[in-house]
C-alpha cells in the first residue's frame, strides 16, 4: 500500500513538471511517429538463456502491417516441435483498445485475450506483450516525459518517462523509464525499466538497425531482467520489405492456418 | 463389446489422405515438408487401491506440406500401447472408415488427421480427414457439438475436449465482412467409449439408461455406423465482429454424439442397442474483451434431443427440447495469475415424463494457472463441479519444462461424490498421474 501511495504521489509530482518538459515531449512524439513500412515479414529468432547458463531457442515468422496508423502484428512460432503452430495476433487502432489473439494447437482453437495484458510475459520471453506491440516506441498515453538532451558520454539523446498513474504501471509492468535514444534512427537503443515497485527491473538494448523499405527496423536486440538474471535475445533473419501485404493475412482467422506464405 | 477389422473403407480412405498430401502442383514455387513427431508417456496410480489405472506410451508423428502457392496439408496419427485399467475405448463407435486398428491387446494404431488445405484468398476449402473446432467456451460443449469426443478418461483426460476427427470436407469463407464456416462430414463415427469394465467405464444410472451399477444388462452392442450419407453431419457457422467483440450463429444437423439406449430383440436374444438419432442444434455465440477481462457467452437450442427415460421395465427414449447455455470469464489477475470461471446449464424440457438423468444439470468450472521461471514452470488447478448434484473434481498439476524437447507433467484427479452424479460416479477413480512428453 506503501509503495502504491508513493507511486500515486510521484505521477502527480511528475504530472506538474511534465508539462513545462517540451523537448522531452518533443522526442517521444517522434518516436511514437517514427516513419514505418507498410509491412515486412521476417524470421524471428529468440534465444532465451537463464541465470543457470541453459538456453532454449525458438524460431517464429514475424510479419508487421502498418497501414494508416492500424497496427498488426502476427508472430506465428515455427520451432522447437513443442510450440510448433502457436500463434499470436495484435490489433492495435490509434482510437480503441487493443485486440489480442493467441493460437494454441493443442486446443485447435484460436481464442481471444483481454486486452489489457500488455505487461504479461510472452511466450517465456523477457519481453511483454506490450514490449511486441510498441516496437520501441512509448506510449504517450502512458508517460510523462522529462530531460530530452543529449547525454555528453554518449552523444545519444536521454528520455526519461514517469507512468502516468498507478493503474497503467500494473497493466503495463513499468513505473519508470530511464532511455538512450538514436537520434538518426530514433530508436531508443538502451531503456532501462522499473518494475511497479519502483526497483530495477529489466534493460532493454537495440543493437543492430536496418533500413528495411526505406524506414529504420531493429533487427537485433536484447531484454535482460536484472530480478532473475534472465536473458531474451532476438534477432531476425531474411527480413524484407513487403509493400502489398494482404490483409487477410493478419486476421484471427488465419492463425489456425499456420505461418502464411508471404512473399 | 467387440473390436472389429480395420474395414477396406479406412484403407482406401487413408490411400487416398496419402494421395492428397503427396501431391504436387506443378505450378507451385515452393513446396517444403515437416515431420514433427511427439512421444508420450503416461502413467497413473489409483489412489483407493494404489493399482496401475493408466500405463501407456504413445508416438504420434505428423507431417506436414505447405506449398507457397497457398495450399497445406497434414498427416497425422499415432501408435498406443498399453497395459492399464483406462483401457482404449470402442471401436465399434467409429465408422469403418475413421476404425482405429488393434494390434494385439495392448496396442492400438490410428489416423489421426488427413486433410489439404486449399485457397488463401477469401475462400478456404478442406478435404479430408479433420476435425472443427467450434465454440468459445473451455471443454463446456454448447456449440461446440459438431465432433464426435473420446470419452475413455471421461473429463480428465489431457485436454478437453478429445476430439475425434472424421472424413468430409469444409468451406471457410468471407462475405460481406462476415465470416462463413461450413462443413459436411460424411462419416457416421459419433464418439469413443470406455469399454464394460474400464475405469472410466458410466457408472451412474443417467448415462445407462437408468440402469444401476451392477444390474444385469443384456448385451451391449452399438448401431451400424456405416451410413455414410444418412448419418452425415452438417454444420455452418457465421460470425461477424463487433468492435471488441464476436458473434456468431451456429447450426449443427447430424447424429447425436451421446448414446440413447434402446431394446432389441435379436435372434439370439434381448441386447441393448446404443443408437444415435440425428438432432438439429441452434445456436449463437458471443464473446467480448474488456480491459483484463474477457466474456464468453455460448447459447443452444435443440428441439429433438433424443433422451432415454424412465418406463420400468422397459428401456425408452423420446425426443424432447433441450436447452444449453453458458458463460466463462478469462481474468488475467494480479501477479500474472490466470482465472478462467465458467457456469454452463443444461436443462430438458421433460414435458411430465421422467427422464433418466436430472431435467436440469448446472456445471461450473474454475481454472486457475500461473507461470514461473520464464514459463519453465507451470502451475495449474481446475475445479470442476455440478452444483445441481453436489459432486465435483480438484486437478491441480504442473509442468517441467526441462528443455526445448522434454516437458514432465505431474498431477491429480481428486473426484468426490455419489455414484449416481457426473462426477461422483467415478470418485473410487481418483489417481495421481505423471506424464513425459518429447517433440522433435
Amino acid at each position: 500500500m506503501l509503495k502504491q501511495f508513493a507511486l500515486a504521489a510521484a505521477c502527480l509530482f511528475i504530472a506538474d513538471i511534465a508539462a513545462a518538459d517540451e523537448p522531452a515531449q518533443a522526442l517521444a512524439e517522434a518516436i511514437a511517429n517514427r516513419p514505418a513500412n507498410e509491412g515486412r515479414a521476417g524470421d524471428m529468432i529468440f534465444e532465451l538463456t537463464a541465470s543457470s547458463g541453459a538456453v532454449r531457442n525458438r524460431r517464429a515468422l514475424m510479419i508487421h502491417s502498418d497501414k494508416d496508423s492500424f497496427v498488426r502484428i502476427g508472430i506465428f512460432f515455427s520451432a522447437p516441435a513443442a510450440i510448433a503452430d502457436t500463434a499470436f495476433l495484435t490489433h492495435d487502432r490509434p482510437d480503441s483498445a487493443d485486440e489480442n489473439w493467441l493460437y494454441l494447437p493443442a486446443t485447435e482453437r484460436v481464442r481471444r485475450l483481454p486486452s489489457s495484458e500488455r505487461g504479461s510475459y510472452f511466450m517465456g520471453t523477457d519481453l511483454t506483450y506490450g514490449d511486441i506491440k510498441d516496437n520501441f516506441t512509448f506510449n504517450l498515453n502512458d508517460w510523462y516525459f522529462s530531460n530530452g538532451l543529449p547525454d555528453p558520454e554518449t552523444g545519444l539523446i536521454a528520455l526519461e518517462g514517469q507512468v502516468r498513474t498507478p493503474e497503467i504501471a500494473r497493466e503495463i509492468g513499468y513505473s519508470r523509464f530511464s532511455a538512450l535514444v538514436d537520434p538518426e534512427t530514433l530508436f531508443p537503443v538502451r531503456v532501462d525499466y522499473d518494475d511497479v515497485s519502483g526497483n530495477p527491473l529489466k534493460r532493454v538494448e537495440v543493437t543492430e538497425q536496418e533500413v528495411i523499405g526505406g524506414a529504420w527496423t531493429a533487427m537485433r536486440f536484447e531484454a535482460h531482467n536484472l530480478q532473475t538474471g534472465h536473458t531474451t535475445r532476438v534477432h531476425f533473419e531474411n527480413m524484407r520489405y513487403v509493400p502489398e501485404l494482404d490483409d487477410r493475412v493478419l486476421t484471427s482467422g488465419q492463425l489456425a492456418l499456420g505461418a502464411p506464405a508471404v512473399r | 463389446m467387440t473390436r472389429p477389422a480395420a474395414s477396406p473403407a479406412a484403407i482406401a480412405c487413408s490411400a487416398a489422405a496419402l494421395a492428397l498430401c503427396v501431391q504436387t502442383d506443378a505450378h507451385a514455387d515452393t513446396i517444403s515438408g515437416v515431420l514433427r513427431i511427439k512421444a508420450q508417456s503416461e502413467a497413473a496410480i489409483r489412489l483407493d487401491d494404489s493399482a496401475a489405472s493408466l500405463a501407456r506410451i504413445s508416438v504420434q508423428p505428423r507431417y506436414l506440406l505447405r506449398s507457397t502457392a497457398g495450399w497445406r496439408a497434414e498427416v497425422s496419427g499415432r501408435l498406443v500401447a498399453f497395459s492399464d485399467e483406462t483401457g482404449p475405448g470402442t471401436t465399434e463407435t467409429f465408422s469403418g472408415a475413421s476404425r482405429p486398428v488393434d494390434i494385439g491387446p495392448h496396442g492400438r494404431i490410428e489416423l489421426d488427421r488427413a486433410f489439404i488445405t486449399l485457397g488463401t484468398g477469401d475462400h478456404r476449402f478442406t478435404l479430408g480427414k479433420q476435425s472443427l473446432a467450434w465454440g468459445i467456451l473451455d471443454g463446456l460443449q454448447v456449440t461446440d457439438r459438431f465432433d464426435p469426443i473420446s470419452r475413455t478418461e471421461a473429463v480428465f483426460g489431457e485436454v478437453r475436449p478429445q476430439r475425434l476427427a472424421r472424413w468430409g470436407a469444409r468451406w471457410q469463407g468471407q462475405i460481406g465482412g462476415m465470416e462463413f464456416d461450413g462443413a459436411a462430414a460424411f462419416d457416421p463415427t459419433v464418439n469413443q467409449l470406455p469399454l464394460a469394465g474400464d475405469a472410466f467405464a458410466p457408472r451412474a444410472p443417467r448415462l445407462r439408461a437408468g440402469f444401476p451399477q451392477g444390474a444385469a444388462t443384456p448385451p451391449v452392442m452399438v448401431s451400424a455406423r456405416d451410413r455414410y450419407l444418412s448419418d452425415a453431419t452438417y454444420g455452418l457457422r457465421v460470425s461477424r465482429p463487433l468492435g471488441h467483440s464476436e458473434a456468431s450463429l451456429v447450426l449443427i444437423s447430424g447424429p447425436e454424439t451421446e448414446p440413447v439406449f434402446a431394446a432389441v430383440l435379436t435372434p439370439a436374444g434381448p441386447v441393448v442397442e446404443l443408437r444415435y438419432p440425428r438432432r438439429t442444434l441452434i445456436g449463437a455465440t458471443f464473446e467480448r474483451s474488456d480491459g483484463p477481462r474477457v466474456w464468453r457467452l455460448e447459447a443452444a437450442y435443440t428441439p429433438d434431443q433424443p433422451v432415454n427415460v424412465l418406463a420400468a421395465p422397459f428401456i425408452a427414449a423420446t425426443d424432447r427440447p433441450r436447452y444449453l447455455a453458458g458463460l466463462g470469464l478469462d481474468w488475467s489477475a494480479p501477479n500474472e495469475v490466470f482465472v478462467n470461471l465458467q457456469i454452463g446449464v443444461d436443462h430438458i424440457d421433460a414435458g411430465g415424463m421422467t427422464l433418466v438423468r436430472p431435467q436440469t444439470d448446472v456445471i461450473a468450472t474454475l481454472r486457475l494457472q500461473r507461470a514461473f521461471r520464464n514459463e519453465r514452470l507451470w502451475l495449474k488447478s481446475e475445479l470442476l463441479g455440478s452444483l445441481n448434484q453436489g459432486d465435483g473434481a480438484l486437478r491441480p498439476w504442473l509442468e517441467w519444462r526441462q528443455s526445448d524437447a522434454l516437458l514432465l507433467s505431474l498431477g491429480g484427479d481428486l473426484i468426490w461424490g455419489r455414484s449416481q452424479g457426473l462426477f461422483g460416479q467415478y470418485q473410487d477413480q481418483s489417481r495421481l498421474w505423471m506424464r513425459i512428453t518429447t517433440n522433435f
